[in-house]
C-alpha cells in the first residue's frame, strides 16, 4: 500500500508528515522507557523480518496482488509503541534505498502503515481478546483478525488522505473508496492468516516474547529466570 | 508448561533472521509481480500517472538481504546507543 510521491498533494502529504513526527515521536518515547538489550534484539528481529514477509506479494484477485503491513503481527509480539517504530524504520529503507514509496509521501505512508494499523490494530486486538475465551491460543486468532481489518482501516486512511487532496483522476471518491476498500479486504485476509501463523508460530516456541499474550506467559516460572522480557509498552 | 525446555533466545533470534533472509532472497523470487491493491486502484481510477518514479534497488538476491540487515542493524544499532547510554551497564 505505498504511496509514491504524485498521488496526494503537498498540503495533505506536510499535515501527514507532521503526524508521522509526532505520531512516531510519542511511540519512541514510550518504546524507550521499556527497552533493554533483548527487547532490541527482538524489536530489530520484528522490523527485519516485517521487511522480508512485505517482499512476498500474494494474488489476491485477478491482476492484481496483496502483501503483508505487519503492523498489527509487530504489534502483538514487541507492544505497538514499538511496532510503530519498528515499522516506520521499516518504511524508511524502503524509501531510501528501494524507492518503494515516494519521499514526499513518506509521512503519509508512516501514518498508515506505521501509525493507525499498529495502534488502531492492537485496539481491535485487545478488544478481541478481551471478548475471547482467555486460551493463550486465541491470541493467535485475536491477532489474525485484528490484522486483517487493520488492513482495511489503512486502505480508509488513504481514501481519508484522497478526499483531501488526491491527484484526480476518472473516478469520484465513493468510487475510489470502495476500490480501496474492496480489494484490502481481500488483502486482509491474506494478512490475517500469516499474522494469525506468525503469532502461532512464536506463542509456540516462546511464547514469553509474545506481547500480547503477556497476561498468560511473562514471569511465570523459573526454568528460564532472567530470560524474560520486562513488561513493554 | 514448567519444566519444559524453551528455545534459547539467541536461537530463537538467529532461526528467525535466517527466515527473514529465505524470505527476502528466495521466496520473494516466486512472488506476485501483479500490482499491489493501491497500484491496481490507482490504474484503473485513473490517477495512476501522477505517481513520479524513482530509481532505487530492486528488491532481489542480494539487495534484498541487503535491505534486511540494514533494517535489522537500524533498530538494533539505534537501540542499544540509547539502551546504553540510559543505564550502566548490568554486573557481571
Amino acid at each position: 500500500m505505498h504511496i509514491p510521491d504524485g498521488f496526494i498533494d503537498a498540503p495533505t502529504s506536510a499535515t501527514a508528515g507532521v503526524a508521522a513526527v509526532v505520531g512516531v515521536g510519542a511511540a519512541l518515547r514510550r518504546a524507550g522507557r521499556v527497552l533493554d538489550e533483548r527487547a532490541v534484539a527482538l524489536a530489530g528481529l520484528v522490523a527485519a523480518f516485517v521487511f522480508a514477509a512485505q517482499m512476498v506479494n500474494f494474488p489476491v484477485a485477478a491482476g492484481t496482488s496483496g502483501h503483508l503491513i505487519g503492523g498489527v503481527l509487530a504489534a502483538v509480539l514487541v507492544g505497538p509503541s514499538v511496532a510503530a517504530v519498528c515499522i516506520t524504520v521499516v518504511l524508511v529503507v524502503q524509501a531510501l534505498l528501494f524507492a518503494d514509496g515516494g519521499l514526499s509521501a513518506l509521512g503519509l505512508n508512516v501514518v498508515n502503515m506505521a501509525l493507525v494499523t499498529t495502534f488502531g490494530g492492537y485496539a481491535l486486538f485487545a478488544a478481541l481478546r478481551w471478548l475471547l475465551p482467555k486460551r493463550p491460543a486465541l491470541v493467535a486468532v485475536a491477532a489474525g483478525i485484528a490484522a486483517g481489518a487493520a488492513v482495511v482501516l489503512a486502505a480508509g486512511a488513504f481514501v481519508v488522505e484522497y478526499a483531501a487532496g488526491g491527484a484526480g483522476g476518472s473516478a469520484s471518491v465513493g468510487t475510489v473508496a470502495g476500490a480501496m476498500l474492496g480489494v484490502h479486504a481481500l488483502i486482509g485476509v491474506g494478512e490475517g492468516v500469516i499474522t494469525g501463523l506468525t503469532v502461532s508460530a512464536v506463542l509456540a516456541s516462546r511464547p514469553d516474547l509474545v506481547h500480547g499474550a503477556r497476561r498468560h506467559f511473562a514471569a511465570t516460572h523459573s526454568a528460564s529466570a532472567g530470560d524474560e522480557l520486562p513488561a513493554a509498552a | 508448561m514448567t519444566g519444559r525446555r524453551r528455545i534459547r533466545f539467541g536461537v530463537f533470534l538467529a532461526v528467525g533472521l535466517a527466515l527473514a533472509l529465505a524470505l527476502a532472497v528466495v521466496v520473494s523470487r516466486h512472488a506476485s509481480n501483479e500490482p499491489d491493491g493501491l497500484e491496481r486502484v490507482a490504474a484503473d481510477h485513473g490517477f495512476a500517472d501522477h505517481a513520479t518514479e524513482r530509481d532505487g534497488w530492486s528488491y532481489q538476491g542480494l539487495a534484498a538481504g541487503a535491505g534486511v540487515v540494514v533494517t535489522f542493524g537500524v533498530i538494533v544499532g539505534g537501540g542499544l546507543l540509547y539502551v546504553r547510554r540510559r543505564r550502566p551497564r548490568p554486573q557481571g
